[in-house]
């Protein structure tokens, strides 16, 4: 770390890798449970030790130094991830206008369903259309664009949101 | 799996594109020192600005009223090393270093509380004091530069427990405006002290709390973002 405050690169390198494993084994231990929001935790602390290290006394022992750190961010993204987890709607309870429209559905309905997709962001559109018509899994859409799960998830339920307004009707199934 | 570890392997790359050589912090206790003096030193013209109390060389010597600055004084620094030494990630935990200027102030209070029973009648000498509204904004307006002062030493480096550490600056800036109020106001009734100075260097000690999130962290979360996940259209 004392190398990196001066600029080393290679140690900086070196440093953030090993944190990365020893972040991961921290957060492991203390969720108890494999959860998916391991890697935000993992990013998180290396940004946050990346932005504190002018912080650190390279004259005082680096573990509680970091590990303060690690707690703060893990706690951080614990509390965002349960939040996240109480306003979205669950995976199989997800709205699927595909069955709640019935067959002789007039084709306004359908126009009208692709209008509003059509008005949404270009994110949320993207994503909405592929967990919803190309049925793709949340984990593979995060890998193609690049985001984490988490964004995947927050964006579905806004898109979802948006478009419930713009069609004025539940489209929760009954 | 295999992308999330590449998403975290792109953080790293672009971590060690935007790291600079940094200057480390100073140490807690010259921090803390720079922020006394500039702070005593702010207090003073304040206070030859204002005009002393016509009786401050004879109060000087009255065991009652150096208690009293002593105290202050006391609560002052132990909030501002207690925030000095919580803004620098794991030096210091909240709960053991924060309680000690917390433990000051109550301190303070107690003694005044006592100052109050031992005359007699507290609630209706409490009920009787006059209002001193100047004092509660002498407190407030010289208490405001340390505070920015300290605020500003606190952001150089990275709060993690904002609230105790908001919380303690708050203590700090408003235990310096009671100090030098102290110097100006000429009334030494334990009931107006309690009302119109402690009380107040309370509230304006409390009211950071709510301020803490947005003073210490909004830059990191927005860095935090911006390095984490690649920008949306």
């Amino acid at each position: 770390m004392d190398r990196a405050q001066h600029g080393d690169e290679d140690a900086y390198v070196e440093l953030l890798v090993q944190l990365t494993a020893a972040t991961r084994h921290y957060a492991r231990a203390r969720a108890g449970a494999p959860v998916p929001w391991i890697d935000d935790v993992v990013q998180e602390t290396l940004v946050a030790v990346h932005r504190a290290r002018h912080t650190f006394d390279p004259s005082r022992p680096f573990a509680p130094w970091f590990y303060a750190i690690a707690g703060n961010r893990f706690v951080d993204v614990f509390r965002r991830e349960h939040r996240v987890r109480q306003r979205e709607v669950g995976g199989d309870a997800w709205p699927d206008w595909r069955t709640t429209l019935s067959a002789d559905a007039s084709p306004v309905d359908v126009d009208l369903v692709r209008k509003a997709l059509a008005a949404l962001p270009p994110r949320q559109r993207e994503i909405v259309e592929a967990i919803k018509l190309r049925e793709e899994s949340v984990r593979d859409i995060a890998a193609r664009l690049g985001l984490t799960v988490s964004a995947v998830k927050v964006t579905a339920h806004r898109g979802y949101r948006a478009l419930r307004r713009a069609l004025g009707v539940d489209l929760r199934e009954e | 799996m295999k992308n999330d570890r590449s998403a975290v392997a792109s953080t790293i790359a672009a971590l060690v594109r935007d790291a600079a050589p940094v200057v480390p912090l100073d140490p807690p206790s010259a921090r803390v020192s720079r922020w006394a003096l500039s702070s005593a030193a702010f207090a003073v013209l304040a206070v030859v600005f204002l005009g002393t109390r016509h009786d401050v060389a004879s109060q000087l010597g009255r065991p009652w009223f150096a208690a009293r600055a002593t105290v202050t004084l006391a609560t002052a620094i132990a909030a501002a090393t207690a925030a000095v030494r919580l803004s620098v990630p794991g030096l210091a935990r909240p709960l053991r270093i924060g309680a000690m200027p917390w433990a000051l102030c109550l301190g303070w209070g107690a003694s005044l509380a006592g100052g109050l029973v031992s005359i007699g009648s507290p609630l209706r000498l409490l009920l009787s004091a006059s209002p001193h509204v100047s004092c509660v904004v002498c407190i407030a307006a010289i208490g405001l530069v340390p505070g920015v002062w300290l605020v500003r030493t606190l952001r150089q480096a990275e709060p993690l427990d904002v609230r105790w550490t908001g919380g303690c600056a708050g203590l700090a800036s408003a235990a310096s405006g009671a100090l030098a109020t102290q110097f100006v106001c000429s009334s030494d009734a334990p009931a107006h002290h309690l009302l119109w100075h402690f009380a107040p260097v309370v509230l304006l000690a409390l009211a950071p709390l709510a301020l803490a999130p947005g003073l210490f962290a909004p830059q990191g979360r927005r860095q935090r973002d911006e390095m984490k996940t690649p920008p949306w259209p």
